[in-house]
């Protein structure tokens, strides 16, 4: 910490690991709102993917297989909140925040339920994604996935026929429907493809940064994600930069929080609110400006 | 005759939709219970003894359920008002952390008699949580600003700041796990002696009929409701959407305010806030469950508060046989997914007449 290369170097690896939970979920999450379906259950997504992460962790040992089971409680979520906003004309806000409700019940249940320990479960370092160095530091490979994925899902979104029957649906599935895209499959996988993103970066949480899980290990990084949907204007590409902005807040109050020259001025619970209200800045100053898909939140049904 | 049968068919579906959500709910959360290996019967058994019992042997189970119901009434009506104003305001729980720190505050202020201290101390804990509400309305109002997102941010900074100022600057001297209490004269009596029954009960359901009475018949109350179905219409009508948006989120405050009044001021035997505001959490969240089961109606909400009081009253038992409390969020979790399907009881009805194979269903 004494050489300032090295501290800015400490704080760009830090943004790097907390980026990847915030930059899978924003991620998914414009590409089911390009499709017209708004999924605000990012945070219990996150939660339950870092919940279901641990027990096929320590049952397989493999955290491989734990991403994996993320994947696939975010995948049913996905799919329930697909089918509930598509074919059964639901509230998307309101089945959403059941989501979050169900997963705090949960994850806060299951710990106990499962391992019989009040409110966190730690695994040994064995049982979590071994990282690779770089600079002498480690990085986990899961930055790197993220990194990929939001490539990858720019691509898809904007290159291919594929990614423009999605945004068709977001925009006007009144045409897409006339040029023959099924619009209630494509918005089902749409939400299916966010909520699995969400549940991979859950599984993140647990499986690799944390060591573990808690009742609050998501904290707060799925609103973060949604609002970062916003300020990216819908766009992966822009959500790598607009989730390292959020990352970097959160890992400088982790850095610079411990510090006792700084706690004797700001105390820690009040630096660990910082995140949040750059958020309320973020999305109150630079929003106005960005326009979201035009049938977001609107369940569609043929006239 | 018929169409009297009709009227009164529409005007239970919706109560129908509500049964059929909370029998999901209860299916689903008995199903975690069973998966994790505890005996169902009797969790239900414990949830039924603690939260109702036998009243006419022994009130007090059904105390401890009226008890929670009192301030989810209030947490819940002020989030089905800002429904009916069209927006999802999930920023009471964090009004409600700031009505405790006014009160706390207002506590701490010596040597002025008791009926101003204790008006002080009421007004204080209104003004912090409407100052907070006032947040997201400007925000919204001036700049747009998507209110989910801020109002939960909102929360989270609520939660540091009054966490913090509460156990740096008021903690109780002689229980390190409180805050400083509230005056005795300040106190919301006891409704039940014996009992942690206070008159909250009372105050929550007088002010929800005042709600009620403004929201539907006077015209302020019908301008707020028409901006938030009709927001297109309003305006055609001079109605101002942003202005019903800016009232409901001021009102959502001000209810926010006495609910956190009353868990601090009206809740024996602490009369104070606990470290980690360990017995304010919740309440705002909670809210939510309660107003869509309500059908985001006052008078649904009365039901609702009660059912969802009884649900925590009796996770109390639950914990006794060694499940977590939280098992309660995953009954409210389900029952709240499946209240966001409209008309569920007719789906339901068609799916059945469907697999009798009594009546083709056209999409």
């Amino acid at each position: 910490m004494t050489q300032p290369w090295g501290a800015a170097l400490d704080i760009i690896f830090m943004t790097l690991r907390s980026m990847v939970p915030i930059l899978l979920a924003s991620v998914g999450e414009i590409v089911t709102e390009r499709s017209g379906v708004v999924n605000i259950g990012l945070e219990g997504i996150l939660l339950l993917g870092a919940f279901f992460a641990v027990i096929a962790d320590t049952a397989t040992g493999s955290p491989w297989v734990g991403v994996l089971a993320g994947a696939a409680i975010g995948l049913a979520i996905g799919l329930m909140h697909g089918i509930i906003s598509t074919k059964l004309k639901g509230n998307q806000i309101v089945d959403t925040i059941g989501v979050n409700t169900f997963a705090l019940g949960v994850v806060g249940f299951g710990i106990f339920a499962v391992w019989h320990v009040w409110g966190a479960r730690t695994i040994p370092s064995s049982l979590t994604i071994q990282p690779i160095y770089i600079a002498g530091r480690a990085l986990s490979p899961m930055v790197l996935i993220a990194l990929g994925i939001a490539i990858f899902t720019y691509w898809w979104l904007f290159k291919t026929p594929f990614g423009a029957a999605v945004r068709a649906c977001g925009e006007d599935p009144d045409a897409a429907d006339v040029v023959g895209i099924n619009v209630d499959l494509v918005r089902i996988l749409a939400t299916i493809y966010g909520a699995t993103l969400a549940g991979i970066g859950g599984a993140y949480l647990s499986v690799d940064w944390f060591a573990g899980v808690t009742k609050e290990i998501s904290a707060g990084r799925g609103w973060l994600a949604l609002a970062n949907v916003a300020f990216s204007n819908w766009n992966p590409l822009l959500a790598i930069g607009g989730s390292a902005l959020f990352a970097f807040f959160d890992a400088l109050v982790m850095w610079i929080g411990p510090m006792p020259q700084v706690n004797s001025i700001i105390p820690q619970e009040i630096l660990r609110t910082v995140p949040y209200i750059v958020t309320i800045i973020v999305i109150s100053g630079v929003i106005k400006r960005v326009r979201p898909p035009k049938a977001l939140g609107i369940p569609y049904s043929r006239e | 005759m018929s169409a009297v049968i009709e009227a009164l068919k529409e005007k239970a579906e919706p109560i129908i939709n509500s049964l059929i959500a909370l029998i999901i709910g209860f299916i689903g959360g008995m199903l975690a219970i069973y998966v994790s290996g505890h005996d169902v019967g009797q969790a239900m058994y414990q949830l039924y003894i603690h939260s109702i019992g036998n009243p006419f042997e022994n009130i007090y189970p059904l105390t401890v359920t009226l008890t929670y119901a009192g301030p989810l009434m209030l947490s819940g009506l002020a989030f089905a008002l800002c429904v009916r104003a069209g927006l999802f305001n999930i920023g009471v729980e964090g009004q409600i952390y700031m009505a405790a720190l006014g009160a706390v505050i207002a506590t701490s202020i010596v040597g002025i008699p008791a009926p101003l201290h204790t008006l002080l101390i009421i007004a204080s804990a209104i003004a912090f949580a409407v100052a907070w509400s006032a947040i997201p309305a400007a925000l919204k109002v001036f700049r747009d600003a998507n209110e989910v997102v801020v109002t939960i941010m909102l929360n989270y900074v609520a939660f540091g700041f009054v966490d913090y100022i509460i156990f740096r600057y008021f903690p109780n001297p002689n229980d390190a796990t409180k805050s400083i209490v509230i005056p005795p004269y300040a106190r919301i009596p006891l409704l039940v002696p014996q009992t942690s029954l206070s008159w909250n009960i009372v105050i929550s359901v007088v002010v929800l009929l005042v709600i009620y009475f403004l929201l539907w018949y006077t015209r302020p109350g019908y301008e707020l409701r028409v901006a938030g179905t009709n927001p297109k219409a309003a305006r055609y009508a001079g109605i101002s959407p942003k202005k019903a948006m800016a009232t409901s989120f001021i009102l959502a405050g001000l209810l926010a305010g006495i609910a956190g009044l009353e868990k601090v001021a009206g809740l024996p035997p602490s009369y104070s806030v606990m470290s980690s505001l360990s017995n304010l959490q919740g309440l705002g969240f909670d809210g939510i469950a309660v107003a869509l089961i309500g059908g985001n109606h006052p008078l649904g909400i009365v039901f609702a508060a009660v059912l969802v009081g009884a649900l925590h009253a009796g996770a109390r038992g639950l914990n006794l046989v060694g499940i977590p409390k939280e098992i309660v969020w995953v009954f409210q979790g389900i029952i709240v997914i499946c209240l966001a399907v409209p008309n569920i009881y007719t789906l339901i009805k068609r799916r059945i007449a469907y697999l009798r194979g009594k009546e083709v269903i056209k999409e």
